[in-house]
């Protein structure tokens, strides 16, 4: 048996890439793998205030002097039929329903500016979210949904 | 090549969200470029997906909640997600009479009927819960099916 030198000839270290470029390649994988594209979301803040379970609809006591009721009418196949804002029918406009909001607050809508909306129990939720975008890009920021005792 | 592998990593490391939104997959949200985005994350967030059928999707169960045995199993649910809300601020020494401070996320699908959601509204209302977020996609994007 030849005892071999210590230290003198073999300090040369190799390195062996192989390996490392397993594990580079396990990583990817890994992380392809796990890589979700979801698309961002968005948000409509709403504050709905509790209620005591069973109790009737809520009647406010005292309906703020700033608040505008629309409501929306569902059609064949919970489409949107109309949208009628206070009493005054305006179709299925966006654009008419956006105006008229604007101008139904005296000085333009302000922080306590409310809308109450109420919506049909067939119309898609899709459009009452329209809805909703078309309300805060009038300037109003607090939207509100009427309930309606339609309990199964 | 080598290189290129790790610019790769380096791509998806940075990309990676280890957060679990209990975002469910088959719920297309409605479409709007008006939503506002959400900047922050909320404190104690409760995420009900809602779909079209009136299943709603909760953490390690599914209701319908079309059906008024649904309907009870998400009442006694939300109660319980309330109660816990109340510990939360009595160990922070609030009064039990303060609003909670909880938001629910909702996250319902674009063809749910109104009513449905209203249902979903309502029992939260009744669960004591105020603060509530409406979840759409601002691009329309098609989502894979999950």
């Amino acid at each position: 048996m030849r005892v071999r030198q210590h230290a003198a000839d073999e300090t040369k270290v190799e390195l062996q890439m192989t390996p490392m470029i397993d594990v580079v390649f396990q990583l990817l994988i890994f992380f392809l793998f796990t890589f979700k594209i979801r698309p961002i979301e968005g948000e409509i803040a709403v504050s709905l205030p509790p209620v005591e379970a069973g109790a009737a609809r809520q009647e406010e006591e005292i309906t703020p002097a700033e608040r505008v009721h629309v409501r929306l009418e569902a059609g064949v196949g919970g489409q949107l039929a109309n949208i009628v804002v206070e009493d005054q029918a305006i179709g299925t406009d966006l654009d008419a329903l956006r105006q008229l909001l604007t101008a139904a607050f005296p000085g333009g809508p302000g922080e306590d500016a409310e809308v109450e909306v109420d919506a049909d129990d067939q119309l898609l939720y899709g459009h009452v979210i329209r809805v909703a975008g078309v309300i805060l890009q009038s300037g109003v920021k607090k939207i509100l949904f009427t309930d309606r005792p339609t309990r199964r | 090549m080598i290189d290129m592998a790790f610019q790769l990593i380096s791509f998806f490391m940075f990309v990676m969200n280890f957060s679990t939104e209990l975002v469910q997959e088959e719920v297309e949200l409605p479409v709007s470029q008006l939503a506002s985005p959400v900047l922050t994350s909320k404190e104690e967030p409760i995420v009900l997906n809602l779909d079209a059928d009136g299943t709603v999707f909760l953490p390690g169960q599914t209701i319908n909640i079309a059906d008024p045995n649904g309907l009870a199993r998400l009442n006694s649910y939300l109660h319980q997600e309330a109660a816990l809300a109340r510990l939360r601020l009595k160990a922070r020494g609030l009064p039990p009479d303060t609003p909670l401070p909880s938001t629910v996320i909702v996250r319902a699908d674009r063809a749910t009927p109104f009513e449905l959601v209203r249902i979903l509204l309502r029992a939260c209302r009744e669960a004591g819960f105020s603060n509530y977020s409406l979840r759409a996609q601002t691009q329309p994007q098609n989502q894979q099916g999950g």
